[in-house]
């Protein structure tokens, strides 16, 4: 009886910390996934033209999407923001209540959010598909490295893509606030603009680059990993292993990039 | 007497509870070529698996020139690979890529031989395995024969002197069947390669095989020339040809 009784007690414990071991190796193996990745990206000979087709489809092919995001933020930011400061006869800080939003906050977080979406999704069927139908046994059956040749482009080209769109988010949201703010509204243009210039400081664009970077490895690295390792991640065989791989990766790319981007801003502020 | 080029010592898998090969041992001669038979789902790719390096011995080793592919360092396991050749039951076709990229990949990525000669030889065997003018197209868009012969020219293009074909001739009509056997024994012939084979193709292997390993309930229990399997009075053996 008292056998069973401790193990009612300790069953929760036991089951808590083997969840937290899995967690913990699973990170283990996407660190390592995406450390091996990066270095062998460097190795030569370089494989340009595959980096160049990667920031073409992590890059190029989100641009739009970033830019119709990015717009409608600042638009949004633009009016709320007018409607709370006029409120206060600050209106003439809008331009500084935007431009930090988005550059210190919004831009490198939903420009993440987006290409996770997008191409973290693309990148992780794509490796899962890969994966379940032999072609990453074949490299290896080739002598060819598969991190090298699969995940390194793809990293590395998620490392100058992410910080290049928050960029175009950062200035298309902007505008998209002085549209609503100074077109729409009655904000005169040199005082939107005066206050962006005279309040922003270049540690606040730095912050926000950090990030992007950040947010460039943490996206890169879990969908790859999920990609690269279907079937080692629970989810089944064949095209439900890769949409439960594709799922994960998404959903857990997102969880990740708000708790380090709260971990990020704490420190940086 | 050809020279032993790999053996099974003992080797033993599972795969979680499930035992596949239990103190397999058998060889592979230099110059020969081996099929392997043996019932489906029996181990027969999981063998050939082994020997690329895909799957590594529970227990027991795999001896290539008499020395232990578990104990040689990477470099030496990276020039045993390039010795080596793979051909897929499924093909592992890249299905993004085209059907001459697919053949050129294991040249653009592990030699430096200039484009022009690259695409030479991807030309050259194109055209030896009834391939001409699909260059262009993707996997996909090819009949399943077609896949199988794109991935014979992939496997062929390093001029391999060992090479695995795991089943090689599923999905390929009659007469098909015997191109890529005949093809088999003559490129054997002319690049001196050794072959493994795992087939289902019998007796038709045996015309193109110098020795056979016959797989069943987790062991080898033939090994030896086709002439002597035909004589053999293992009644599985029996059973197993005469169907």
């Amino acid at each position: 009886m008292k056998h069973i009784t401790n193990n009612i007690a300790t069953s929760p414990f036991i089951f808590l910390g083997e969840k937290t071991l899995e967690i913990i190796k699973k990170l283990g193996r996407v660190v390592i996934l995406f450390a091996k990745g990066l270095f062998f990206g460097f190795i030569p000979p370089f494989q340009f033209s595959k980096i160049i087709y990667q920031i073409y489809f992590i890059g190029a092919k989100s641009l739009l999407l970033i830019c119709l995001i990015g717009s409608f933020t600042g638009m949004v930011l633009g009016l709320q923001g007018y409607y709370t400061l006029v409120k206060f006869g600050a209106e003439g800080m809008l331009g500084t209540a935007v431009a930090l939003s988005i550059i210190r906050e919004l831009g490198p977080v939903l420009t993440a959010l987006m290409i996770t979406g997008r191409a973290g999704s693309a990148i992780a069927a794509e490796l899962g598909i890969m994966r379940n139908s032999e072609q990453i046994d074949a490299l290896k059956t080739m002598n060819i490295n598969p991190i090298r040749f699969l995940i390194s482009p793809k990293i590395i080209a998620s490392i100058i893509s992410f910080p290049l769109l928050t960029a175009a988010f950062d200035v298309v949201g902007i505008s998209g606030g002085f549209i609503t703010g100074s077109l729409l509204l009655d904000i005169d243009t040199g005082t939107y603009f005066s206050s962006i210039q005279s309040n922003l400081a270049i540690s606040d664009i730095a912050g926000g680059f950090i990030k992007s970077i950040v947010f460039a490895f943490l996206v890169a690295g879990i969908c790859c990993y999920y990609g690269y390792y279907t079937h080692k991640t629970g989810g089944g065989f064949g095209a439900k292993g890769v949409s439960q791989s594709t799922t994960s990766a998404v959903v857990t790319s997102s969880v990740f990039i708000m708790a380090v981007d709260y971990v990020l801003t704490s420190f940086l502020l | 007497m050809s020279k032993e080029i790999i053996t099974f010592k003992n080797v033993v898998k599972s795969f979680g509870a499930n035992l596949v090969l239990d103190k397999v041992s058998f060889s592979i001669f230099k110059g020969e070529i081996t099929a392997i038979i043996g019932k489906s789902g029996i181990g027969k790719s999981v063998i050939l698996k082994h020997i690329i390096g895909l799957l590594s011995p529970d227990s027991g080793e795999i001896l290539f020139e008499g020395n232990s592919l578990s104990n040689i360092s990477d470099k030496k396991k990276s020039l045993f690979k390039q010795k080596c050749s793979y051909m897929f039951q499924g093909n592992a076709l890249f299905d993004s890529m085209t059907v001459f990229d697919n053949i050129a990949l294991p040249l653009t990525e592990t030699t430096k031989s200039p484009i022009f000669e690259i695409k030479k030889k991807v030309e050259d065997i194109m055209e030896k395995l009834d391939l001409k003018g699909i260059g262009n197209r993707y996997p996909a868009q090819l009949s399943g024969g077609m896949q199988k012969r794109v991935a014979l020219a992939r496997a062929l293009i390093t001029e391999p002197e060992i090479l695995l074909f795991d089943e090689p001739t599923t999905g390929l009509d009659p007469i098909r069947k015997k191109e890529a056997h005949r093809m088999i024994f003559d490129y054997k012939d002319k690049f001196g390669f050794t072959g493994v084979v795992v087939s289902h193709e019998i007796p038709d292997i045996f015309e193109i095989s110098q020795r056979i390993a016959m797989i069943d309930n987790k062991k080898i229990i033939f090994e030896g020339t086709p002439q002597e399997i035909v004589k053999n009075d293992h009644p599985v053996i029996i059973e197993f040809l005469s169907k």
